[in-house]
């Protein structure tokens, strides 16, 4: 029961029913259950070593890359790496490449999530690569779309999924613009981008997920 | 590809903690589970009543949707269809329809950044049977099921994939207003001169249907025919129509008739082939479009037709960017006058409404 003051003499008071209570049903559909994933064994170092740039070919991409590929070869010249386009768009899996890096590389960079449906995809083939193909794999997004990949990542079972992120856009940014990225900090982390990338693929930084 | 094998969770409570209206309306708002306007609270009754416009079992799945590809689909059952139909103000009537719209397991609330909308085509018999518009105003709000099977539509994407969430799970960089009832309505069958959509998609005319397209986001429109330079004028208005997406023609019967009177078509198919030959862009402003990029080239490149074809086609060459598959033909409206739209989406499926009843 309520009590509630008349609002014409505040000194006098009257009691008012509480408000009926009724039970209605959740609107909610049901989650799938979330299997746990593991990492790829990490590498020891990067030395001697070829990492696959895999462009998922939306909006301007491969042109990120290319200033990765340049990064590398400016700052670890001993990594051999390579630009691979997916064989048609990011919206579907790609065994074939996936073969190739696995038989010819030994670590994969894949980007760029910078949209609502190839985030999610970019997420999720940097997480095959990982767990079906054993590659150690970096998945590469804008900063818009953090909350996306977390929750991408969570629910394919490997929310330690590595990853890095630039800002957005990428899509008709100049060639200068998108080298101050690379070589600029992470907007979510605040950490430099190939510091993470790099220590991502190596074995000293990386939760494997193992838990007790 | 995100259902296979996958095991769904059943042990989230059937029922929410007893509560006022008032509390109940704010958790469902603060939960992000409506689309913020006020909504009926499914409460076990209202949930019975609409169960009982089907006969199928409560616990039957339905089916599994995603707010986008690469994102985990979530399961549901009848059950869950008749909560979210019973929020969005639906009669008991309407919910085979609504059923089949979840049966089609198309997202009314995709997360693409572009801000897509769909957009539902009701067929058959059951558009009388539940008073849905298809004549003046039949795709605004003016007809009880056309307003509330739509919204039945977007609640329950949005809560039985796993949420709509600004920057989580939906991305639409400006959204789009259509989502509010996905501009549903139905096809007038008995105004128009031609073969009704549900029955070129090989449904009978007795038959009762949903169709879902999907899109919406480029719209183009005109007055009638215009003697001299109708030709060009649809040229113009496919113009204006995005190269990744295709044409649906939305006609009033007036116009519809008025493609007869001018260019002869007599038959939905006739028209589609001339949509066709008319939607035409220079090869190298088309592969230039950025999402033809995006979309179409990769599969080009991988040898799909007719895009490597295409690909072939000098820059100042003009191909035939809709091809005869991707372009539709409706006919709405309640002959106020010619007026007619071109809407820029892409058919996705048509689901039998009987089957759900």
């Amino acid at each position: 029961m309520n009590i509630v003051t008349s609002p014409k003499d505040p000194t006098r008071i009257a009691l008012a029913p509480s408000p009926e209570k009724i039970t209605v049903l959740s609107p909610v559909g049901y989650p799938p259950k979330v299997k746990a994933k593991t990492l790829a064994p990490r590498l020891e170092s990067l030395d001697g070593r070829t990492v696959y740039l895999v462009d998922c070919r939306f909006d301007d991409s491969i042109e990120l890359l290319k200033q990765v590929q340049t990064w590398f070869a400016r700052h670890m010249p001993n990594v051999t790496t390579r630009i691979i386009s997916l064989s048609a768009t990011y919206q579907k899996d790609d065994p074939k490449t996936w073969s190739e890096i696995k038989a010819n590389g030994h670590a994969a960079i894949v980007g760029v999530g910078h949209c609502s449906n190839c985030s999610p995809a970019v997420a999720t083939h940097a997480i095959t690569l990982e767990t079906k193909y054993g590659v150690p794999t970096v998945g590469l997004h804008t900063d818009k779309f953090s909350r996306v990949v977390e929750s991408v990542t969570k629910m394919a079972g490997l929310p330690q999924a590595p990853r890095a992120f630039v800002p957005q856009p990428v899509m008709g940014k100049t060639t200068v613009e998108l080298e101050a990225y690379v070589n600029g900090k992470d907007p979510i982390s605040g950490r430099p981008v190939m510091q993470e990338v790099v220590e991502a693929l190596i074995s000293r930084s990386v939760d494997n997920g193992a838990r007790p | 590809m995100t259902t296979e094998a996958a095991e769904f969770d059943h042990a989230a409570p059937r029922l929410l903690d007893p509560d006022t209206e008032d509390n109940l309306q704010r958790l469902f708002l603060e939960n992000s589970w409506t689309d913020k306007l006020p909504i009926v609270l499914p409460t076990e009754k209202r949930v019975a009543e609409m169960l009982a416009h089907t006969s199928h079992s409560p616990d039957e799945i339905v089916g599994h949707m995603q707010p986008t590809e690469f994102r985990v689909a979530w399961e549901y059952t009848v059950e869950k269809v008749a909560v979210n139909a019973v929020m969005a103000g639906a009669r008991p009537e309407y919910f085979p329809v609504i059923l089949a719209l979840a049966a089609s397991e198309v997202s009314a609330r995709s997360s693409t950044s572009s801000s897509a909308s769909a957009m539902v085509v009701v067929n058959g018999p059951i558009r009388h049977e539940i008073g849905m518009n298809a004549g003046v105003g039949a795709m605004g709000p003016y007809s009880h099921a056309n307003a509330t099977i739509g919204r039945a539509y977007g609640l329950l994407s949005q809560n039985l994939q796993g949420g709509s969430v600004p920057g989580v799970s939906f991305m639409g960089s400006q959204g789009n207003n259509y989502t509010y009832n996905n501009l549903t309505f139905a096809e007038n069958e008995e105004r128009s001169p031609w073969e009704p959509l549900h029955v070129q998609k090989g449904f009978k005319a007795a038959d009762s249907t949903v169709s879902i397209f999907w899109g919406c986001r480029s719209t183009t429109f005109c007055l009638g025919l215009r003697e001299k330079y109708w030709r060009e004028h649809v040229r113009d208005m496919l113009a204006g129509i995005d190269g990744h997406s295709a044409p649906c023609l939305l006609l009033d019967p007036i116009t519809a008739r008025q493609f007869i009177d001018r260019g002869a078509f007599d038959s939905k198919e006739k028209l589609i082939r001339f949509i066709h030959e008319t939607g035409e862009m220079p090869a190298g402003r088309y592969w230039d479009l950025q999402l033809v990029q995006n979309y179409v080239y990769p599969w080009a490149t991988f040898g799909q037709e007719p895009m490597a074809t295409w690909l072939k086609a000098a820059p100042d060459e003009p191909i035939r960017i809709f091809p005869e598959k991707d372009v539709n033909v409706v006919v709405v409206g309640g002959e106020a006058n010619g007026y007619w739209r071109i809407m820029g989406c892409k058919y996705r499926k048509t689901v039998s409404i009987d089957a759900w009843r």
